[in-house]
């Protein structure tokens, strides 16, 4: 389910310098108008609106809505794929692809997809995206008339709209419930309490709990320079240049590394 | 708390790290529970198939990570080398690779259990004299002192453990020293008796990075021993289990 057309963003991107320009993004800035006068796009605004406050992020608006009115989203999606019918029809041509980010650094973007374990994407408009690890996402490729480019967009799991019916456009998406996408999205229901093994463990919890361990301890993740490459962070204080750095794949002062 | 014994700084997660997580253990679902251990009535019984139906224990556990450290950065290593020959400048790549949590995330870890869970001696378990378990003294966080069920271990997920401690450079060697005799060779090399009958002090051990079951003793008169250790495997004698121990 696409938050917001595929084709408005690819309208709002596509240069309209030159009358050639203009009359390539014509048919798109005309579905774009069409659509913000249907009923379902009044609707959804509607219950949007709302939820604009302040420090508002793409991933609490669809949050929002999702729950308050899927209906709204479902009607808004069968106008879109209209829109999106007529377009490609004159020209436009809109790849979309289902993934679920797994990391965001700068302007990378690494998803996974139905087919594809992990893919490395630098999208035009990451910058504009409060993109977290697990939100879903709509990878678009947009063609028109020789241009083309990459979006990423927000979505709502699929296991979300369970009613929403898949069309022929949405051949890459995996299938609303049942499926193994389903499968990562809903947690298995059957939880199993798990208590403390002994004193030391509660005690442990107890140290969390009242923060008597610094943050730093907790980080599972940090690797520090101790785990970079001697001649590695001798590239990273200038020392080296970048492109005569030689990975050794050893910490320095180990021998068994 | 020993400054010997624990680091101050947190820095990379490293082997001896002490975590808090999940701990499982896969049991018949059938047969009693081990001794000292009660059975969960809400543990998950699994179906086996052609094998007996098994039962998994998951209990909050304290635990000392036991993978080597370059184990727990081998992926991150790979991206870093990956995302640099891809053309990302280091910094980035490391930055990249840092941020990515799919790497390294599964950690071997053993649980840490209170001096009043073990059978043996605590005091023979602080001299290093009983294999298979490590000592750790008092810690803040632990509130008291503990011991490493070396012999026991898990595979957890990073993303749902927590650190509270580590240890220093000399006491994680302690604590290698002792899963090597856990897990390898349960008999230390006897150093002393190689001096005393060479006449002369071992100053030196190199190990073979390609091999390292294969290791040179340096000794003070200049003299260097190449040997060889296969893993121990086990003193023939006494009482030994039937074919029976395995169904």
């Amino acid at each position: 389910m696409i938050f917001w057309p595929t084709f408005a963003f690819a309208g709002m991107a596509a240069p309209t310098r030159t009358p050639a320009e203009r009359e390539t993004v014509a048919p798109v800035l005309d579905a774009c108008e069409r659509l913000y006068r249907t009923e379902a796009f009044i609707d959804f605004s509607a219950c949007v609106r709302p939820h604009l406050r302040r420090g508002w992020t793409f991933t609490s608006v669809l949050a929002a809505v999702r729950d308050e009115a899927p209906d709204v989203l479902v009607a808004l999606h069968l106008e879109i794929k209209g829109c999106e019918r007529d377009l490609r029809e004159r020209g436009l041509g809109i790849e979309s692809r289902l993934g679920r980010v797994i990391h965001v650094a700068g302007d990378v973007v690494v998803i996974s997809g139905k087919d594809e374990i992990r893919r490395r994407l630098t999208p035009v408009n990451v910058r504009h995206l409060d993109l977290r690890p697990d939100m879903w996402v709509v990878r678009e490729r947009v063609s028109l008339r020789g241009h083309s480019g990459e979006l990423l967009l927000p979505a709502v799991a699929p296991t979300a709209l369970p009613d929403l019916p898949v069309s022929a456009a949405d051949d890459d998406l995996p299938a609303a419930a049942g499926g193994e996408d389903a499968a990562m999205a809903e947690p298995s229901q059957r939880v199993l309490a798990v208590r403390p093994a002994n004193a030391l463990a509660s005690n442990l919890v107890r140290a969390f709990a009242t923060e008597n361990v610094a943050k730093d301890w907790t980080s599972m993740w940090g690797r520090g320079e101790g785990r970079v490459y001697a001649d590695a962070r001798e590239a990273m204080s200038g020392t080296v240049p970048d492109d005569e750095v030689a990975l050794t794949h050893r910490r320095a002062g180990s021998e068994t590394w | 708390m020993s400054d010997d014994f624990y680091r101050r700084e947190p820095g990379p997660l490293s082997q001896g790290d002490v975590v808090l997580a999940p701990f499982a253990r896969l049991m018949a679902a059938d047969a009693d529970p081990p001794r000292g251990m009660e059975l969960d009535p809400d543990g998950l019984r699994l179906d086996g198939g052609d094998l007996p139906d098994a039962r998994v224990i998951v209990k909050l556990s304290a635990c000392m990570v036991v993978s080597h450290d370059c184990q727990l950065d081998k992926e991150f290593n790979r991206e870093v080398t990956r995302l640099h020959r891809d053309g990302m400048p280091v910094r980035d790549a490391r930055d990249a690779a840092e941020g990515d949590r799919t790497l390294d995330r599964w950690v071997v870890v053993a649980p840490i259990l209170g001096p009043d869970e073990i059978a043996a001696d605590l005091a023979a378990v602080a001299r290093g004299d009983v294999v298979g378990l490590f000592h750790l003294p008092h810690h803040d966080a632990l509130g008291g002192e503990g011991v490493v069920d070396l012999a026991v271990k898990a595979t957890v997920d990073r993303l749902i453990c927590r650190r509270a401690a580590g240890l220093t450079a000399a006491a994680a060697d302690l604590m290698r020293s002792a899963l090597m005799r856990t897990d390898l060779a349960r008999r230390p090399i006897g150093l002393a008796e190689v001096e005393r009958a060479l006449g002369t002090k071992l100053v030196d051990i190199t190990v073979d990075q390609k091999s390292p079951v294969r290791a040179t003793l340096h000794f003070a008169n200049g003299e260097a021993l190449a040997i060889a250790r296969p893993p121990h495997a086990g003193t023939p004698g006494g009482t030994a289990r039937t074919e029976r121990s395995a169904p």
